[in-house]
C-alpha cells in the first residue's frame, strides 16, 4: 500500500512539473503526428507507383500498418527516453534527491512514479494518433483491443526497464543519458516501425526480428490487421514478459550499485 | 539522554591523480554527542568536513569507521526507524524550481503523512512570511525566500532532531537574524534538538549551547562558546587600523614568535592578531614601522569565537 501511495505522490509531483510548461503537451504529439502523416504520404506514393507491398504492408492497409507501429513506438519511446532519465538528472542537479532519500518514502516508488508519468504521456499521444487516424485516414480494426493493450503494456514494462537502467547510469554519470538517444534511434530504425523488415537481407532481418520491439510491432500488427488471437500471440507475450523480467531485474541491480556508490562518495 | 552520538567516525576520500590515487581524510576520529533539546554547532571553514558529517549522520553516506546513533537508532542500518522524526536543510539546492512554494511543501507533507496538511502548510508559510508567495514558482523567488521555504519544509513533520547545514548562508542580515530567532524559539518551545553547521561565528555564539570546532576533518575543541572564549585572555587579541599593508608583511608577522594567528580584513583595513603575550606587540609594531605601514589605532579586544578558531588553527574561517 505504501509503495502505491508513494508512487502516486511522485507521479503527481512529476505531472505538475510536466504541466508547468503547457508546450510539453504540444511537443508530445507533434512528432508522432508528423511521422504518421509523412510516412502515410510516402507509402501512398510508393504503393500507387506499382509496388505491391510486402508482409503486412500493402495498398489496402498501409494506414493500419503505420498507425499500429507508431502507436506501439510511442510507448517504447517514452519508456526509454521520456521522463525517467531527465527526472533523475533534475533531482541530482537540483539537489532534491537527498531530501527524498532521508524521507520515509518507499525508494522504489521514486523511479516507478516517474515511469507512471511516461505511461500517461504515451497513452495521451497514442490516443491523439488514433483519433487522427480514425478521423482523417479512415482507420478501423476488428482486432482484439485487450490483446493489443496487453502487448503494449508488456512492451512498455520491458522498455521501462531499459529506461531505468539508463537513468540509473545517468544519475551516476550524466553522459550516460545520451545513451537513450542512441538506443532510441537504433530501435526506431531496426524494429520496422516505418518500413517492413522483409525488405532487408535475410540474415540481417533475422537478427533484427529478435529485438523485443520488432516482436511487439509484429504482434500488434497481427492483432490490428489480421485479428490474430491470443494463441498466435502467446509466444510473443512470453518473450516480452521474459524481456520485462530481465530488464527490470538488471535495472534494480544497477540502482543498487549506484546507491552503493553514492553511499561511499556521497550524493 | 543523547539525541545524537558520534563515536570515532572517520571517512576517507580518494583524489584521482594523473599517475596515482591520493587518499585523504574528510573526517578523522570524530566523536561528540548532542543532548536532547540542545542546539549544537559545528564550526569550521569550507571543506573542513561539516557537510560530510551531516550526510553520514543522515545515512546519505557511509562512514569508513566509527559508530553513530541518532535518537537511539544505529545509522545507517536503522535509519528507517527514525526517518519520520528527523529532517534537514542543506545550504545548496533542494527545491523543485518548476513547482510553487506551496506545492514544494505539499509533496513532502504527503510523504511524511502530515496530519491536517493544508493547515500546517498555511501555518508554516505564515511563520516564515511566505504567505503572499505561496503560489509563486520557486524559480521566481529570492535566495532568502527559498531558504525560508526549505526551513518550513524541514519543520513539516515536527522533527525531534533537525540538521541544518549552513542555514543562513546567502541570506541578507535581517532575514538571517529572523531565521536565528525562529530557531531559538523552536528549540525553546518544541524542545527540538538542532545540529547546525556554520562558518559564521556570531551565529554559533548566538544559537548554540555548545560548539564543536572542526578543522581538516578533526574536532579540535568542544565546549560552550563562553568557555571556549575563556581560553583566550582579553590581552591576547589586538586589533589595528592599518593602511598600505602588503601580504608579505602579514606573512612576516605570522612568523614572529608568540603570534598565534593573524587575520586581515581587507575592506575595513583591520589587522586582528592573536598573541601569546602582549609583549610580542613591540616586535610587530617594529615590523610595521620598518615597512612604513601606517597604523591609526591599536586596541585590545574581547575574544570572539573567531579568535578562538584563529588561536587553535592559526588561520581565519573564510
Amino acid at each position: 500500500m505504501k509503495f502505491f501511495r508513494d508512487t502516486r505522490i511522485i507521479f503527481r509531483k512529476n505531472l505538475k512539473q510536466y504541466l508547468r510548461w503547457k508546450l510539453h503537451l504540444v511537443f508530445d504529439i507533434i512528432f508522432p503526428l508528423l511521422d504518421l502523416i509523412l510516412f502515410i504520404l510516402v507509402w501512398r506514393a510508393i504503393l500507387s507507383g506499382g509496388f505491391k507491398g510486402v508482409g503486412y504492408l500493402n495498398p489496402k492497409n498501409y494506414v493500419a500498418y503505420l498507425l499500429s507501429g507508431l502507436l506501439l513506438w510511442r510507448f517504447v519511446d517514452t519508456a526509454l527516453s521520456g521522463e525517467v532519465t531527465h527526472s533523475f538528472i533534475r533531482e541530482k542537479y537540483w539537489r532534491t534527491s537527498p531530501y527524498l532519500l532521508i524521507s520515509p518514502i518507499n525508494r522504489l516508488a521514486i523511479p516507478y512514479g516517474m515511469c507512471l508519468l511516461s505511461l500517461i504521456r504515451a497513452v495521451y499521444s497514442g490516443f491523439i494518433l488514433l483519433f487522427v487516424g480514425v478521423l482523417f485516414f479512415n482507420f478501423s480494426s476488428q482486432g482484439n483491443i485487450f490483446l493489443a493493450l496487453l502487448v503494449i503494456f508488456l512492451t512498455f514494462l520491458g522498455f521501462s526497464g531499459i529506461g531505468l537502467i539508463i537513468a540509473g547510469l545517468a544519475s551516476w554519470r550524466e553522459d550516460f543519458a545520451d545513451l537513450t538517444y542512441v538506443v532510441n534511434y537504433v530501435l526506431m530504425i531496426a524494429s520496422g516501425i516505418f518500413f517492413p523488415l522483409e525488405i532487408l537481407p535475410e540474415s540481417f532481418r533475422n537478427g533484427l526480428l529478435l529485438l523485443p520491439s520488432s516482436q511487439a510491432v509484429n504482434a500488434i500488427r497481427a492483432i490490428v490487421i489480421r485479428n490474430a488471437g491470443i494463441v498466435e500471440i502467446l509466444p510473443t507475450l512470453a518473450y516480452l514478459a521474459l524481456f520485462s523480467i530481465i530488464s527490470l531485474t538488471i535495472a534494480a541491480l544497477i540502482f543498487k550499485l549506484v546507491q552503493r556508490k553514492a553511499m561511499l562518495i556521497g550524493i | 539522554m543523547h539525541a545524537i552520538e558520534v563515536f570515532k567516525v572517520s571517512k576517507q576520500f580518494v583524489k584521482e591523480g594523473f599517475f596515482r590515487k591520493r587518499y585523504f581524510y574528510a573526517l578523522k576520529d570524530v566523536s561528540f554527542s548532542v543532548k536532547k533539546g540542545e542546539i549544537f554547532g559545528l564550526l569550521g571553514p569550507n571543506g573542513s568536513g561539516k557537510t560530510t558529517l551531516i550526510k553520514i549522520l543522515l545515512g546519505l553516506m557511509e562512514a569508513d569507521e566509527g559508530r553513530i546513533r541518532v535518537l537511539g537508532a544505529n545509522i545507517p542500518k536503522e535509519l528507517n526507524k527514525i526517518k519520520h522524526k528527523i529532517n534537514v536543510v542543506f545550504a545548496r539546492g533542494g527545491v523543485y524550481w518548476n513547482l510553487t512554494l506551496e506545492e514544494n511543501l505539499r509533496i513532502f507533507g504527503k510523504i511524511y503523512r502530515v496530519k491536517n496538511l493544508e493547515e500546517r502548510i498555511k501555518e508554516l508559510l505564515d511563520v516564515f512570511e511566505l504567505k503572499d508567495r505561496a503560489k509563486v514558482y520557486a524559480d521566481k523567488c529570492s535566495t532568502g525566500e527559498l531558504m525560508r521555504l526549505k526551513l518550513a519544509r524541514a519543520l513539516l513533520n515536527e522533527p525531534k532532531v533537525l540538521f541544518l547545514d549552513e542555514p543562513t548562508i546567502g541570506l541578507d542580515p535581517a532575514i538571517a537574524l529572523k531565521v536565528r530567532e525562529f530557531l531559538q524559539k523552536l528549540n525553546r518551545i518544541e524542545k527540538t534538538t538542532i545540529l547546525l553547521t556554520t562558518h559564521y561565528m556570531h551565529e554559533a555564539d548566538m544559537l548554540c549551547k555548545r560548539v564543536g570546532i572542526i578543522f581538516e576533518g578533526r574536532i579540535i575543541a568542544i565546549d560552550t562558546p563562553r568557555k571556549l572564549k575563556r581560553k583566550l585572555r582579553k590581552e591576547n587579541i589586538v586589533e589595528m587600523d592599518v593602511r598600505g599593508i602588503k601580504s608579505e608583511i602579514i606573512e612576516r608577522i605570522k612568523l614572529v614568535e608568540g603570534v598565534r594567528g593573524v587575520v586581515f580584513e581587507e575592506e575595513q583595513e583591520e589587522l586582528r592578531i592573536i598573541l601569546d603575550d602582549l609583549d610580542t606587540l613591540d616586535e610587530i609594531l617594529r615590523i610595521l614601522k620598518k615597512n612604513r605601514v601606517k597604523f591609526y589605532s591599536v586596541h585590545v579586544e574581547e575574544p570572539t569565537l573567531e579568535d578562538v578558531f584563529l588561536y587553535l588553527t592559526g588561520r581565519g574561517l573564510e
